[in-house]
């Protein structure tokens, strides 16, 4: 379970999320919309731990245990595990050679490794060529995207944090990016899953949704929340 | 030795990175101590012969090459046994060793040469390297502190298909000369030097590329710490009736508390070439990057190793020569003590 | 010449010396530089005391030149200028030509076939149109100045160097020879002791200049040398556009130019300068320019490089203040046997600043195409950045270009990348044109304007629209009809 408790959190000396609480339960889908600018990536990396996104007011907890200081690698550790919108580009890195490091960092033995990967890859529909190439280097949207999606398989995180994940992706993408979630969610896993588009909502169904407008959440429902700003957009809660 | 004020008004043109002078001072004062005893022990292979005669590579007009002839060294022919690892100990406990060095590969498996230099008197070394038509191969150069010394490496390829790979670590200030000449072949080069204590490290690359469809894609990478100098510089040439050619000289440098001088000159004489192109950068590792990382369950300094190996092993094809030189370069990583 | 005694193969002889010390220490030549420059003649001190007194200068400035004119003949023959043979300086004969026209501020004043020449050039259409000022440099002189009351409102000053000198003595003390001293090399010195023309801009404080400013420089005869010096200094939070264009007809013998541009840029200040040159087939054309960026400010260098046989142009930027910028975009054309030898120079003195150099070249013919490039980050200059982009684009084999970055480290928290390639003319490309109708020519133009398409965007519109039809007529009929 992941608890985010009254947390602000700044950038720069800018408060750009104000006490925003919410819980996602195992097994659960809780989404996250709001228009651009309103915090939700922000908000992400504060419970990642970026250390340029601080959280200045309230706590994290994940199973119970407040890991609002710990470094990223130790909530990792944990289970948590962060979908980047935007993954950076990492020149010399390629994700074999990362999938080795995390599981070898993790205690598991490299062994076997890029087989695995090898086979998730076709999963995922990613191409071979981009596994020996540095990370997200030249890759699409959608192959950013294929990428995050192939280390979350193999990381099998205990509770996701997903920001926008289906940005750029085909509808057989947004498929595989459906099934995951639901077979994941299925496992006990917690996902929170920010969305710009209600796309992904066709096929996923959340416990809950969550409208932030800069920085605070304005708006608290189910589906219908998801209907309306599809209709309407943000206007009514701006 | 100074480095400051080295720019000569507009002229972008410096020559020596190593003052020359100082360099004619050690090799008289190292050469009034005596020839260096201990000389050369090799396990993992046999010296073969030792031959008064001796060759130069075209090219070897710099003034410690110079010296390097004067100095009138005995040329020892290694045989490079089965094994993967040779390992060849060079003893400079006192003065001077001048040193040439002949290695013949018997085939075209992986081979890593190991060479270590014990002592801390000058040495004047220049190695090539003779092989069969496919080559794979590892050169690992250790040098303590001690007197300002001198490297020269050789490589041929006429008709060959070569990936190499050196991995040069030193504490003292070093000249290295490389030449490379590819015709109608195929050689890939991949050089890591590592500057540590305070030294300076100044690596000059001559490359041809003439011929038939040549390929020959250089990359450096220059790790300075503990206040180091890295200098990694060069020309590689695209010869006027060379067609087809493929050349990429590429630079990358890390400082870690260090100075980092790079000038990666490309000259192509002619239009008929298929890729030339060269780049310097240096490396940062940005705070995204880390946290990305992060992210993933590495903690700061297991990130750090990763993107620094992976840097390693950029511009290298061979499976083989790829994970030696991540494997060699980690350990080296975790000796020095990685930020973070 | 190296001279070395040889020692006997057997052994040592330890009291023999190794003769080390007998080894003449000398700069190994490039690799690529098989000749060297040879200067001739001479420049007499009596040329360089005329001048200074036919000008009225105060003694500072003939002082100045004199030290100049001794520095010149000491300095070492700079040997990183490949491919010029020989400069004879009695032959540059009227070093010094003063053209037999009077200054004038209006148009219809000066002398018909002088007129003829500019309305040629377009000159007083751009002038009329377009430009706030504008000076004609004829030859050594500034022979036409108008300077539109726009200017005159904001208080800027715009006006030949030789007046600033006498008009504005302790404004332009202050910073002439100072952002470029005459020792930095030997042409540097050649031209201090013998400059005139060129123009000083002075832009006062917060003034923003909206319209671009013009000096526009002329080579009207034979065997000559220009030596024109312009000095642009843009006060705290003020912005100016410079353009200096450069022509020449076709002439039958050689001529030499040295200009100097010095551009002094205070805090939060902005100066652009836009060179666009076309000078003849047998000008030697060596440009000195360089710029000091203090807090803030920044530096844009814009070259659109098409005639002259031979240029040297390597604009500089030293960045002294904490977060001052530049950027150089340098484009040129070498067909035929021309060299353009061209680059950038940035220093990085100061935290948090960048650079960003952009070149791109197009050799055809047997021409050369040599960039040199220059990047310092000076320790203590955190977190600054610097990003530069060369491309060469070779039209046939007869054809060469080099590349010779220089990327100087010297502070670990910087981010600096230099990347060039050479890429010939790309076959497939030329095929998929042609296929949707192209003729061959017109296919290879095509390409060659998409490859510059990004510096044609930066030079002023009547610019780019030069530089594309140059780049049309030189390269219109290349390759062929197909």
């Amino acid at each position: 379970m992941l608890e985010v408790d009254n947390v602000s959190v700044e950038v720069n000396g800018v408060t750009v999320v104000r006490r925003v609480s919410l819980r996602v339960r195992r097994g659960e889908i809780v989404v996250l919309m709001g228009p651009n600018g309103s915090g939700k990536t922000s908000l992400a990396y504060a419970i990642m731990g970026h250390p340029s996104y601080r959280v200045v007011e309230g706590r994290i907890l994940l199973e119970g245990e407040d890991v609002t200081k710990l470094p990223p690698h130790e909530k990792a550790r944990r289970g948590l595990f962060l979908f980047f919108q935007n993954p950076v580009e990492v020149r010399g890195v390629n994700l074999l050679d990362l999938i080795k490091a995390v599981f070898e960092a993790g205690g598991v033995s490299g062994a076997g490794v890029e087989k695995l990967v090898l086979e998730t890859a076709d999963k995922v529909g990613l191409k071979k060529t981009l596994l020996t190439r540095g990370l997200n280097e030249g890759f699409s949207g959608g192959e950013k995207k294929r990428s995050e999606l192939l280390q979350a398989i193999l990381l099998k995180p205990r509770c996701l944090i997903m920001d926008e994940p289906d940005s750029g992706l085909d509808v057989e993408g947004v498929r595989l990016l459906a099934d995951f979630i639901r077979e994941r969610a299925g496992e006990g896993a917690c996902i929170l899953l920010i969305t710009h588009y209600p796309n992904l909502l066709n096929y996923v169904t959340p416990s809950k949704v969550l409208v932030l407008v800069k920085g605070v959440v304005k708006a608290e429902g189910g589906m219908e929340l998801v209907e309306k700003i599809s209709r309407e957009g943000y206007n009514g809660l701006v | 030795m100074s480095n400051e004020g080295v720019l000569v008004g507009d002229s972008p043109t410096i020559k020596h990175y190593i003052e020359p002078r100082e360099y004619l001072n050690h090799v008289e004062e190292s050469r009034r101590e005596g020839l260096a005893g201990g000389g050369v022990s090799v396990t993992g292979g046999v010296v073969s012969g030792e031959v008064a005669s001796s060759w130069y590579s075209a090219g070897c007009s710099s003034l410690y090459c110079q010296v390097h002839k004067i100095l009138n060294p005995k040329t020892l022919v290694i045989d490079v046994g089965s094994d993967t690892y040779t390992r060849v100990d060079v003893n400079v406990w006192k003065g001077l060793l001048p040193l040439n060095l002949e290695l013949n590969l018997p085939d075209s498996s992986l081979r890593v040469i190991d060479f270590n230099v014990k002592g801390s008197g000058l040495l004047s070394a220049w190695v090539r390297v003779r092989g069969g038509s496919r080559r794979r191969l590892v050169l690992k150069f250790n040098l303590p502190k001690g007197r300002a010394s001198y490297i020269g490496v050789s490589e041929e390829c006429g008709g060959c298909l070569g990936e190499r790979a050196v991995i040069l670590e030193s504490s003292r200030t070093l000249r290295v000369e490389e030449f490379i000449r590819v015709e109608s072949s195929s050689f890939k080069g991949k050089n890591i030097v590592i500057a540590e204590d305070g030294s300076i490290l100044d690596w000059e690359t001559r490359g041809v590329a003439g011929g038939d469809s040549p390929l020959l894609h250089l990359h450096g990478l220059a790790v300075s710490v503990g206040g180091s100098t890295t200098a990694l510089r060069g020309v590689v040439a695209v010869d006027k009736h060379s067609r087809r050619g493929s050349i990429v000289y590429g630079l990358d440098s890390i400082q870690l508390n260090g100075r980092s001088l790079m000038q990666p000159k490309l000259e192509v004489y002619t239009g008929e070439v298929e890729e030339a192109r060269h780049y310097a950068r240096n490396v940062r590792f940005t705070a995204d990057q880390i946290f990305y990382l992060s992210s993933r369950g590495l903690s700061t300094r297991e990130a750090y190793v990763l993107l620094l190996t992976g840097l390693a092993k950029t511009g290298v094809e061979d499976p083989g020569i790829s994970f030696l030189l991540e494997d060699v370069f980690r350990q080296v990583l975790l000796k020095l003590g990685l930020p973070g | 010449m190296k001279r070395f005694r040889e020692r006997g193969t057997t052994g040592w002889c330890e009291d023999m010396s190794l003769g080390i010390e007998n080894i003449t220490l000398e700069e190994i030549p490039e690799v690529s530089y098989k000749h060297r420059l040879e200067i001739t003649g001479r420049v007499s001190r009596s040329l360089v005391e005329e001048i200074s007194r036919v000008k009225k200068e105060p003694e500072w400035m003939r002082n100045l030149r004199l030290r100049a004119l001794e520095f010149f003949e000491k300095a070492r023959t700079p040997q990183w200028i490949p491919f010029i043979e020989k400069i004879d300086l009695d032959e540059i004969t009227s070093l010094y030509v003063k053209p037999d026209v009077e200054k004038t501020e209006k148009w219809e004043d000066l002398p018909e076939e002088v007129r003829k020449i500019y309305e040629k050039l377009k000159l007083p259409e751009s002038y009329a149109r377009y430009l706030a000022g504008l000076t004609s440099v004829l030859d050594s002189e500034s022979v036409f100045v108008g300077v539109k009351e726009y200017l005159r409102s904001l208080g800027v000053v715009m006006i030949p160097m030789e007046e600033a000198v006498v008009k504005y003595p302790n404004l332009v003390r202050e910073y002439f020879s100072r952002v470029f001293p005459y020792t930095d090399h030997k042409f540097a010195a050649l031209h201090y002791a013998l400059w005139s023309g060129g123009v000083f801009v002075y832009v006062p404080k917060n003034v923003r200049v909206a319209y671009p400013v013009e000096a526009f420089f002329f080579v009207g005869r034979e065997m000559e040398g220009q030596f024109e010096h312009s000095l642009i200094v843009a006060d705290e939070g003020s912005e100016i556009v410079f353009i200096e264009g450069c022509s020449a007809p076709r002439l039958r013998k050689e001529s030499f130019h040295d200009g100097m541009v010095e551009i002094y840029a205070h805090k939060a200040s902005k100066v652009s300068f836009v060179t666009v040159q076309n000078w003849s087939r047998n000008i030697v054309n060596f440009n000195n320019k360089r710029a000091i960026a203090e807090e803030g400010a920044t530096v844009d260098w814009v070259e659109g490089s098409i005639g002259s046989k031979f240029t040297v142009t390597y604009p500089s930027t030293i960045l002294r203040g904490e977060g001052s910028s530049t950027t150089s975009t340098v484009m040129s054309i070498s067909r035929g046997g021309v060299v353009k030898d061209t680059g950038s120079k940035v220093i990085h003195a100061a935290p948090r600043t960048t650079s960003r150099v952009t070149s791109k070249s197009i050799v055809a013919d047997g021409g050369v195409s040599i960039y040199r490039g220059l990047v310092q980050v000076n320790k203590g200059s955190k977190g600054s950045a610097s990003y530069v982009e060369c491309e060469s684009l070779i039209l046939d084999e007869k054809s060469q270009s080099h590349t010779y970055p220089i990327v100087h480290l010297l502070e670990d928290d910087a981010s600096v990348g230099h990347e060039a390639s050479t890429v010939k003319l790309d076959e497939d490309q030329v095929f998929y044109l042609m296929s949707r109708g192209l003729r061959r020519n017109e296919a290879v133009s095509t390409i060659i304007h998409g490859f510059i398409r990004d510096v044609l965007k930066k030079l002023p519109f009547e610019f780019a629209v030069m530089m594309s039809r140059v780049l049309d007529a030189e390269f219109g009929e290349y390759g062929g009809v197909g």
